[in-house]
């Protein structure tokens, strides 16, 4: 498998799922194309997803990606991504 | 607990119970007809044809009702580690057992010998045997774990 270093990686399922009506980590599941066991995983910081499936997390919260997971140590405006771009 | 997690377990507990069932039916024969253990030993591995079980673990992935996915892209990166980790096993023990054959023989300079024509079906008889229970570890550990370290 493809390795994801997990423990660099937090998010805000539960805050968000709280915030979207109390949805259940079973309707989120749904949703998202996953098994609840895997929403599980991701909210205690067991595993961390695929880049498609953390969009799709995203669309169901209709928020950006950013805003559910985040990199610790890394923060926005950390790497001025626009001095690598050429002319 | 997930279809993978239940597989996995079901498959080590037919393990588990055809070992004890190979372990009760050696004496079992030997005593029946009265031939030493050594010789009923070989025999008797007939018992773990009951491996073959193992392949009912398909009915623990049967379709949801509720429409949720059996399996997503977790079960799929641990059900690869877990084939990767008991293929590897596999492989060192089968390396293991060829070198250190070869190297035995030739440390008593037998440069012939013949073998029973079983012994190559043995080989993947010997693979599923390690295969399918290192794979099933190493499953249940990665649900414990949460499947990607």
């Amino acid at each position: 498998m493809t390795p994801r270093d997990s423990s660099q990686l937090t998010n805000r399922i539960r805050r968000l799922r709280f915030d979207h009506g109390e949805m259940t980590q079973e309707e989120l599941a749904k949703r998202a194309g996953v098994t609840r066991q895997t929403i599980h995983a991701l909210e205690s910081g067991k595993y961390a997803p695929s880049l498609p499936l953390a969009l799709r997390i995203a669309r169901v919260f209709n928020t950006a990606v950013e805003n559910v997971f985040q990199l610790n140590g890394c923060h926005e405006g950390d790497e001025d991504v626009s001095a690598n771009v050429g002319p | 607990m997930s279809p993978m997690q239940k597989a996995a377990w079901f498959n080590l507990i037919v393990l588990a119970g055809t070992t004890v069932l190979y372990a009760a039916a050696v004496p079992l024969l030997a005593w029946t007809f009265d031939k030493p253990w050594s010789t009923v030993a070989v025999p008797a591995l007939g018992v773990f044809g009951l491996c073959g079980l193992w392949g009912l673990d398909l009915l623990f992935f049967r379709p949801r009702r509720d429409g949720l996915p059996i399996t997503d892209e977790r079960d799929q990166a641990i059900q690869l580690r877990a084939w990767r980790a008991a293929m590897g096993t596999f492989w060192v023990l089968f390396v293991l057992a060829c070198v250190g054959s070869w190297a035995v023989m030739r440390a008593l300079h037998v440069q012939h010998v013949t073998m029973p024509v079983d012994f190559f079906p043995g080989i993947v008889f010997a693979a599923m045997i390690v295969i399918f229970p290192v794979q099933s570890v190493v499953i249940l550990h990665a649900y414990r774990t949460g499947g990607t370290r």
